[in-house]
């Protein structure tokens, strides 16, 4: 997942604290810090569900927005797509990753355990 | 204006070709090295050289072509069109008439290599945010002989990263996946990287890659990364031991995200197989890198072909197109 942009922090900060909010009540709560257009709100709580960050239930004519990831789960989610574009660039950045695990499998890798541990035992 | 134009315009076209077959030549010579009897060290030395070849001998062709008229038209020296007036001309001065498939080649050259740079530099700036971003998100120690940021995320993650800013990133749950023994090898092993400077060498190689031949370049970047990924495996294997280094390889490799079925793999020797089979295959003490020196002695000799060899190949280059 993109990192958050500082709006859709806010939001998220807002639902984190306070789940189940529509988009006047969570406008509305982000007024005190800057006064944001509801359209503007809408669009970014819109966003942030097809992200699959925030979960939606209907209620009434309007949707009611509550997250679908912990704050620790959305970073992690940021963390992680953050370095698939980092390596990525491998070779560009000057990035060396430790190892390249294609073409690797977990047989594979049992059987090289298995050498290394028959090597380290004859030593 | 005009003479100046056509006379880089050729220049770049005799550049560009000059590089394209030192490109070819110099990946030729580095595919002949034995890859199981040289040294890790000195394959990605090599490989380093080969990489750089096509772009210094660029330059030099480039500078040897443009000096004598640069040097006649600020009055420092008189350029040699006067004594040998039945020649063929590469000179911005006299009017001489440029070839216009030259010229052609030259403008396809310099697009090509504009677009190429162009890309590059994107992919550097993606990858520059992201590394930001991602260090923002993490906490940053001093507690090995290079900074180490720790991130959040799925606990795979260790790189040697940066330029001018040397450090290490890796996963900070990588602590609870691994032993303390193959911790302490991922970290000999990315810490080795960066005595070695290849972060470093791996971004000057793909800049100078713009100058070689667009698969070619790509070959010498993939022969450098795998020699400096056993290089590192070697000089780590000094400070832990192979076993350990060893193992870590296959630790790490376990937590891969995104690894294929067993039914999805290809024949031959998987870079990790390669590599643990070289550290229990009997472990030979890790190599010190004399890329940089290499570098810098290559770069002085070729100034100092194209500044002191200037009229030489110049001549050469204005017979040659007789």
């Amino acid at each position: 997942m993109r990192p958050l942009g500082e709006l859709e922090a806010s939001v998220m900060a807002v639902l984190w604290s306070e789940p189940d909010l529509t988009v006047r009540e969570v406008s509305d709560r982000l007024a005190h810090k800057r006064k944001r257009a509801y359209t503007t709100v809408m669009t970014t709580l819109d966003r942030l569900h097809s992200k699959e960050v925030l979960e939606r239930a209907k209620d009434g004519l309007a949707w009611r927005y509550r997250p679908a990831m912990s704050p620790e789960q959305c970073q992690q989610a940021v963390a992680n797509h953050l370095v698939q574009e980092l390596l990525q660039a491998h070779g560009e950045l000057g990035v060396a990753a430790f190892v390249d695990a294609a073409g690797t499998d977990d047989a594979m890798l049992d059987r090289l355990a298995e050498l290394i541990e028959e090597r380290r035992a004859s030593r | 204006m005009n003479g100046w134009l056509a006379l880089l315009g050729e220049s770049t076209a005799i550049a560009a070709g000059v590089a394209a077959g030192v490109s070819v030549l110099s990946w030729h010579l580095l595919a002949r090295v034995d890859r199981d009897q040289t040294a890790p060290a000195r394959r990605a030395d090599l490989a380093l050289l080969a990489g750089s070849l096509p772009m210094l001998s660029a330059l030099a062709v480039l500078v040897a072509l443009v000096l004598p008229s640069l040097l006649h038209t600020s009055g420092i020296q008189a350029d040699h069109c006067g004594i040998h007036s039945h020649h063929r001309h590469l000179c911005a001065v006299h009017g001489a008439i440029p070839q216009a498939g030259l010229l052609l080649v030259g403008a396809a050259a310099a697009a090509l290599w504009m677009v190429r740079a162009g890309r590059l530099a994107l992919a550097h700036r993606r990858a520059h945010r992201a590394l930001s971003a991602l260090q923002r998100l993490g906490q940053r120690t001093n507690l090995g002989r290079f900074p180490r940021v720790l991130v959040p995320g799925s606990p795979w993650l260790s790189v040697a990263v940066g330029v001018l800013r040397p450090r290490v990133v890796l996963s900070a749950s990588l602590e609870s996946h691994l032993a303390p023994e193959a911790l302490e090898a991922v970290l000999a092993h990315e810490e080795a990287h960066l005595v070695r400077h290849d972060p470093r060498a791996m971004s000057f190689l793909a800049w100078a890659g713009l100058f070689g031949v667009p698969g070619v370049s790509g070959k010498v970047r993939d022969a450098f990364h795998e020699a400096s990924e056993e290089a590192a495996d070697a000089n780590a294997a000094d400070e832990v031991g192979p076993h350990a280094v060893a193992a870590a390889l296959v630790a790490v490799a376990r937590l891969a995200p995104g690894r294929p079925p067993a039914f999805a793999l290809g024949f031959g020797d998987t870079a990790v197989q390669r590599r643990v089979h070289i550290l229990l295959q009997g472990h030979r003490l890790g190599d010190r890198s004399l890329a940089p020196r290499l570098l810098l002695l290559v770069v002085a000799a070729t100034a100092l072909i194209a500044i002191g060899g200037s009229e030489w190949i110049h001549h050469a280059v204005e017979s040659l197109l007789q």
